[in-house]
């Protein structure tokens, strides 16, 4: 933990190996979140990439103490975000091919009711779902994550919990 | 919140299927970094948002402050520019008809002054102020009157007919009696004329016309001055 504030403190002067040092780890999971969010992997290395590039131009922005892997996770889901947004995003995934219709539906039958379901949530549900189960985030995190609080973060996920029992008739969240 | 281990299970198996293997990811990430290192300039130190922020503001706040002082000097120096030629056009036909009614006017002063000995020169006189008074008129009936200027015109036509009348009157009277030192050697009061016409010139400033010269060598209408 000391090395790694030492790490932000050199980063932060313009250290350039102490930042790769710091990223390096933090490229997979940014990777996988961003897979996840925009399910499509080269657009997802473009928003990581673009996230890299905006966490090293904002590292001074980084308050003491805070740390950094939610940062650039959230810096990863907003970069997401706005590819979702943006015009070519929804005329690309407007179009589907038939090759992308029949492995969708091969897909579709492999998969279980549960992984339907998640795929289906809405993707500030999806990113807190997955912030929490995969990540094993706790709440204060996911809430530096979703620029929210942690309590607001706390219903995010309980909304996403419902949703999923009721889609699946399961009950993964105990009352 | 109790974490269910079939979701948790059901996650992992999601996210691992939904991101194939990228081995280029690193090199990729890290050059676009290295190239933005060498291409930008470093992270700025904490305080320097701040020192950007208020120099922004202050900046700001000058170029507000340069704005306003600009448009009050361009508002203050070209007022009667913002009304278009019109303006221009109806104050310079009333300058120019002014000056030749002004020097008829006056130049009625010395053959009426001296009385009888000079009737006729006298009357000769008053009858080109008279038509040049007409001509006045005439001039300002048929010309395009700028809206702002409608009631300072209907000032000057009354002025002039007045002075018309007046000098009627004269003409008539000394029709009546060309031998006495009657009404008719007066000269005509082109007072009233004058400070109409001075606020036409120093529209949209209040005019102030200059005091009457009695200076018979002098033959050019006197120069009006406008309040600052």
């Amino acid at each position: 933990m000391g090395a790694s504030l030492n790490l932000v403190e050199l980063a932060k002067v313009g250290d350039e190996p102490a930042f790769e040092d710091l990223l390096r780890p933090l490229l997979l999971p940014a990777y996988k979140l961003a897979c996840v969010l925009l399910s499509d992997s080269t657009a997802a290395e473009d928003a990581v990439q673009e996230a890299a590039v905006k966490c090293w131009r904002k590292l001074h922005q980084l308050r003491p103490g805070t740390e950094l892997k939610p940062w650039f996770l959230g810096i990863v889901a907003n970069e997401c975000h706005n590819t979702r947004r943006s015009r070519w995003w929804s005329v690309l995934k407007g179009l589907p091919t038939d090759h992308s219709i029949a492995s969708e539906a091969n897909e579709a039958e492999r998969r279980s009711d549960i992984q339907r379901a998640l795929r289906r949530l809405s993707p500030r549900s999806r990113l807190t779902v997955i912030l929490y189960y995969y990540f094993d985030m706790s709440l204060d995190q996911i809430a530096a994550v979703i620029h929210r609080r942690p309590a607001a973060a706390r219903s995010q996920l309980y909304r996403a919990l419902a949703r999923l029992r009721d889609e699946t008739a399961l009950g993964y969240l105990e009352p | 919140m109790i974490p269910h281990p079939s979701l948790r299970y059901e996650v992992e198996q999601w996210v691992e299927e939904s991101s194939p293997p990228a081995p280029l990811l690193h090199y990729r990430v890290l050059s676009a970094v290295r190239h933005q290192t060498s291409s930008a300039p470093k992270p700025r130190s904490a305080w320097a948002p701040a020192l950007v922020a208020w120099a922004s503001v202050v900046a700001l706040a000058g170029v507000i402050a340069m704005s306003h002082l600009l448009l009050r000097q361009v508002n203050g120096s070209h007022e009667p520019a913002r009304v278009g030629g019109t303006v221009l056009q109806y104050s310079s036909n009333v300058e120019h008809q002014y000056a030749i009614l002004y020097v008829a006017v006056h130049s009625t002063d010395l053959p009426c002054y001296t009385g009888p000995k000079l009737s006729l020169l006298c009357r000769s006189a008053k009858e080109v102020a008279r038509a040049d008074a007409a001509d006045f008129l005439d001039a300002l009936q048929t010309s395009t009157v700028p809206p702002e200027l409608q009631s300072t015109n209907a000032m000057l036509e009354t002025a002039l007919q007045r002075l018309a009348a007046e000098l009627n009157n004269q003409l008539k009277a000394l029709d009546a009696n060309p031998s006495s030192d009657s009404p008719g050697y007066d000269t005509a009061d082109l007072t009233a004329v004058s400070a109409v016409v001075a606020r036409i010139d120093c529209w949209p400033r209040p005019g102030v016309p200059s005091e009457p010269q009695n200076d018979f060598a002098s033959r050019r209408p006197p120069t009006t001055r406008c309040s600052p």
